[in-house]
């Protein structure tokens, strides 16, 4: 019998490092009870300068007209959805690691959920921006909320948009919710470990929250609850983004599978996003006794999963564009690899299919630097995918009089950029105001690992060894 | 002790873990005690078995919120397109059930998802401004590493000398009155 | 980690030769009459045959290539709770060398069963050129029998390693099993694909639909799961210890049924959805030939057949918990998993509703009879659970929170 594959095979601890439920607590509580790192007010000053880029340039926009940016005949949908389908799709890792990985008993979650949440808000909020100041006019957003009027003025419920606006909102909605009842527990973790308006604060959130077996047994129902409402909805979210685009008959955008197709992409970006802030979050913070090598390395596996998924569905497009033989398919999709886009397709092919590949190979999926490289080609690659999608199929559709190029302006450019200030902005506030790593969950997970260890007494050699070489 | 007269609202009991946890509150709950709760930091399997609880209600209650969310998202679409403002777009039908699909579903899922944690508060008597437990300074240690014990002073079998005596005889240590200035 | 030795006996997890002997010889006496019935229905009314015959090995391929899929996801992620149920599933994907015989009657029928194949519309249909390239008979069949090939290399390899680590109890074959598994889930899913394409979607060779393979999966995988229930359910009562596969599996089983059920919904739905938005005539006229007399009714009975009903049914724990009523269920939604496939392939023959023919029986009964021939084989020399799986002990003692 080999050991070492008795080692592979065994199950890796998911808190190591010896940890007690104390020193856990004092390990995440103390994150936000101490000052913040030395690198945390440089980095929010200059996330925090580049919002304020981002909020400039819709004040720019908001007051002279959508015209600043590089939208014209014929691509009047660019960058802003771009943006828009790119910051929801990062968004959908984080309900995918709160809700999927819940149901399927993913233990090693724990550690990562929290932080994956959270980024789902963020994201949430740098999506839902675009669209807004899109319209130009922001102050007519009231057309779209069903209010009786003397104008005749209503929602149209036939409209893939207006489906956006639903789902977009009760997903930012249910994301917060579920946020929130994760943390009420930690939230008294630290009430109880501070003083004075701090504790205030920190209580009046956790809600008098005092642990019960009551408490607890209402909690994990609703928290099942939650989870098998949110699988569903995040599966829906990216659903009904697709349609935004599948419903329209444009060829490029009219095919059946965009629904699944887009939910993987999104998946798939979101967790690149993850692991581009994770690495370096777990080195800053000294985290890695609760994300360990482990938890990487499975996130590496769901990234090149999810990449394989995406480049079935590129496959499968051009197979049935070829066989299926209409000539404006055929044209489009031979357009967006050879013609004046062929750069953004040929980047978003190998960010997204060749460069996840390399995590066939363990090396990989357990060097945190590589992790992290792919993690970022995925996210360019991701942006690109949507910008392929949207911009291929607008600029030269049905009629050759009627085609153009887009050309973005610095106003394009600089609004992306700012989208980046807002989210890091807000994850940087929450790396500091909110305990980042699901205490109470974890110390779940710990107290399985406490009592398999006092019934079977050697803790595990491998994960040691591995312990010893990160 | 303090000059103002103390009222008893129950006792309180540390445990050393969540198996003793476990164990103290089968005892307690086979002595014949009703009004009384065990507290952890994580939820512990077996506990609420332990403390005799039922099965939740919960679940039915956000299937209701989630009939009631579908419901309410078709019928809003449906007065809209189809009664208040009957206009054709994209060649569809006024009541144009496919369409409407999308958001009924989306309404659904909200509706419940806000059932279910405003249900799970309500259940659990949150948001609470205080409780007796607090009265105990050991009890801060509850949502880090603490287990405790406590018993409702309106719980028939309590008895401010028997319950810690027996309290302290089914593991449980730092035994001690949950006690405030009676008004 | 070492585990206690399983606290299954291998002698208690075997199938009695008398039982296995008796459920033989019935398999193999309904295979001989239905497959005599078959033979002559083929005389009588070849395209009804064909047509029945076609929807019958789309059945039986789908519930194989869905039971591969679970074994090779098994060990892709590294489950622990489902080991007590993947011999089972091994077990299933060992028929899938049969399909290559039953593909025969439907290469010998290609003329009959797909219209790309009609001389004179070759020779009439300018849009058909180029598809030829693809859908030649020589090609079309050639590309079956590979599917076939590769699905049953790569579940012989599986089963074989298998067996082999129930004597050398040797940790390391799992390691191979979980190396082999991940290309195979890439193959299986491009191969599934393009035999969906193939079989079904050519029917009319006019209607594309990109998400088809993924349709086919998700009915193929629901189908796959609700085999399995209604298998383990067949071994209780077969006389199999009742804590090898217990309340707490038949509760993860319940759980991805639901799941797979909503999946399969939502799959279809996304399609329906799209091409009638969009609306376009040569997407619409699929599910226009679906919505003509009878095809209609059975249009809407999938929706609630397929989904409301085992989606409400299967909400509750206690209903996923209890054996006698999840295998209720589960035939049920094999049921409809069929009615799905028919509804797919038949309407291009019956094209003014249903025509239920006593050879949609004959020909499904023929090959399901061959194939449980086939699984009970399997059984007879392997233990029913791996038992030198070094996960059993954690499958057995698991536990749904």
């Amino acid at each position: 019998m080999s050991t070492s594959a008795q080692d592979s095979l065994a199950r890796p601890l998911l808190v190591e490092g010896g940890r007690t439920y104390a020193s856990l607590t004092d390990l995440v509580a103390g994150l936000v009870e101490r000052k913040p790192p030395r690198w945390w007010l440089p980095a929010f000053l200059a996330s925090g300068a580049l919002a304020t880029v981002g909020v400039a340039m819709a004040a720019y926009l908001i007051s002279t007209g959508v015209g600043v940016w590089g939208l014209n005949e014929p691509v009047g949908w660019a960058f802003d959805i771009t943006n828009f389908v790119f910051w929801i799709g990062i968004g959908h890792a984080g309900t995918l690691i709160s809700a999927i990985l819940f149901l399927f008993r993913q233990k090693w979650r724990t550690s990562i959920n929290r932080f994956a949440e959270a980024m789902t808000l963020f994201a949430v909020v740098c999506a839902g921006m675009f669209p807004l100041i899109h319209m130009g006019r922001v102050w007519l957003f009231w057309y779209l909320v069903p209010l009786p009027n003397a104008n005749a003025i209503y929602p149209n419920f036939r409209s893939a948009l207006m489906w956006d606006v639903v789902a977009v909102s009760t997903y930012g909605t249910v994301s917060l919710l579920f946020w929130y009842v994760g943390l009420i527990p930690d939230l008294a973790t630290i009430r109880d470990r501070t003083s004075g308006l701090r504790q205030k604060i920190y209580g009046f959130f956790a809600l008098g929250w005092r642990g019960s077996a009551r408490h607890w047994r209402e909690y994990e129902v609703a928290y099942l609850l939650l989870a098998g409402l949110a699988t569903p909805l995040v599966l829906s979210v990216h659903t009904i983004v697709s349609f935004d685009f599948a419903t329209a008959i444009l060829p490029g955008w009219h095919t059946t599978i965009f629904p699944p197709y887009f939910v993987a992409g999104a998946v798939f970006s979101g967790f690149a996003m993850v692991l581009t802030l994770m690495i370096p979050a777990r080195e800053l913070y000294g985290l890695k006794d609760v994300v360990t090598l482990h938890h990487l390395e499975n996130m590496s596996k769901i990234l090149m999963a999810t990449g394989l998924m995406v480049g079935y569905a590129y496959g499968v497009e051009q197979f049935v564009t070829w066989y299926g033989g209409n000539d404006f398919e055929k044209y489009t999709f031979r357009n967006r690899a050879f013609g004046p886009y062929a750069w953004a397709y040929w980047t978003m092919v190998s960010c997204n299919v060749l460069s996840p590949q390399v995590f066939w190979f363990k090396w990989f999926r357990r060097t945190p630097w590589a992790m992290f490289a792919v993690s970022i080609f995925v996210n360019i690659g991701m942006w690109f995918e949507r910008f392929v999608i949207i911009v291929t199929s607008l600029h030269r559709d049905y009629l050759p009089s009627s085609w153009g190029m887009f050309i973005p302006t610095w106003v394009d450019v600089a609004q992306l950029a700012g989208s980046f200030g807002i989210f890091l902005t807000l994850f940087l506030l929450f790396l500091r105001f909110v305990p980042m790593v699901a205490l109470s969950e974890v110390k779940g997970v710990l107290h399985e690992q406490l009592e398999h260890a006092h019934a079977e007494p050697p803790p595990h050699p491998a994960s040691r060894r591995k312990e010893a070489r990160s | 002790m303090s000059v103002a007269p103390m009222q008893t609202l129950g006792a309180i009991a540390a445990c050393t873990g969540a198996e003793a946890l476990v164990a103290a509150a089968t005892r307690l709950r086979d002595a014949g005690y009703v009004k009384f709760d065990a507290h952890s930091p994580f939820p512990i399997h077996g506990l609420d078995a332990a403390v005799g609880m039922k099965p939740s209600k919960l679940p039915w209650i956000v299937l209701a919120g989630g009939l009631f969310g579908a419901s309410f998202g078709y019928w809003l679409q449906w007065i809209w397109s189809a009664v208040a403002y009957p206009l054709i777009t994209d060649g569809k039908p006024f009541n144009s059930a496919e369409a409407f699909v999308p958001i009924t579903f989306e309404f659904t899922i909200l509706i419940a998802s806000f059932t279910a944690v405003g249900g799970m508060l309500a259940l659990n008597g949150l948001p609470r401004l205080n409780h007796p437990a607090f009265a105990s300074d050991a009890f801060a240690r509850v949502a880090a590493d603490g287990f405790f014990l406590t018993v409702d002073a309106a719980d028939p079998l309590f008895d401010s000398h028997a319950t810690p005596a027996f309290l302290a005889e089914i593991g449980g240590f730092d035994v001690a009155l949950l006690e405030e200035p009676s008004t | 980690m070492s585990h206690v030795d399983a606290p299954l006996n291998s002698d208690e997890v075997v199938l009695p030769a008398a039982t296995l002997a008796r459920a033989e010889r019935i398999c193999a006496a309904v295979m001989i009459l239905a497959g005599a019935a078959s033979v002559l229905g083929w005389i009588l009314d070849a395209t009804q045959f064909a047509s029945s015959w076609l929807t019958a090995f789309c059945m039986v391929a789908s519930l194989a290539t869905g039971s591969l899929f679970f074994v090779m996801a098994h060990h892709v992620t590294g489950a622990g709770w489902s080991v007590v149920v993947r011999r089972l599933l091994e077990n299933v994907t060992r028929t899938l060398p049969l399909l290559s015989l039953m593909f025969i009657p439907i290469a010998l029928n290609l003329g009959r069963l797909y219209a790309w194949n009609d001389p004179a519309r070759r020779l009439g249909d300018p849009s058909l050129a180029h598809r030829l390239l693809w859908l030649g008979p020589a090609f079309f069949t050639l590309r079956t029998l590979l599917y076939i090939l590769i699905w049953s290399l790569f579940a012989q390899r599986l089963a074989r390693w298998s067996s082999l680590q129930d004597e050398t109890r040797d940790p390391a074959l799992s390691t191979r099993m979980h190396n082999l598994s991940a290309p195979g889930l890439l193959v299986l899913a491009i191969t599934t694909t393009l035999a969906a394409f193939d079989w079904l979607m050519s029917l009319r060779y006019a209607w594309i639909s990109t998400i088809y393979g993924v349709l086919f999966w998700s009915g193929g995988f629901v189908g796959a799961l609700a085999l399995l229930i209604l298998i383990a359910y067949a071994l209780r009562s077969a006389g199999i210890p009742a804590r090898m596969i217990t309340a707490e599996h038949y509760h993860d089983l319940g759980k991805l049924l639901i799941g797979f059920t909503i999946f399969w919904t939502y799959i279809s739905f996304s399609q329906y959805f799209l091409i009638w938005y969009g609306n376009l005539p040569e997407e619409t006229a699929w599910y226009i030939a679906r919505r003509v007399g009878g095809w209609n009714l059975v249009s809407w009975a999938l929706p609630i057949g397929h989904f409301a009903i085992p989606f409400f049914a299967l909400l509750r724990r206690s209903v996923k918990r209890n054996p006698r009523a999840l295998a209720a269920i589960a035939a049920w939604l094999l049921a409809f998993h069929y009615i799905d496939l028919y509804w797919q392939a038949a309407p291009t023959f019956a094209t003014q509703g249903p025509r239920p023919h006593w050879l949609d029986v004959a020909t499904l009964a023929t090959m399901f009879a061959a194939s449980a021939f086939v699984f009970l084989r399997a059984c007879r020399n392997r233990p029913l659970v791996p038992v030198g799986d070094p996960r059993l002990g954690e499958s057995l003692a698991f536990k749904n929170l």
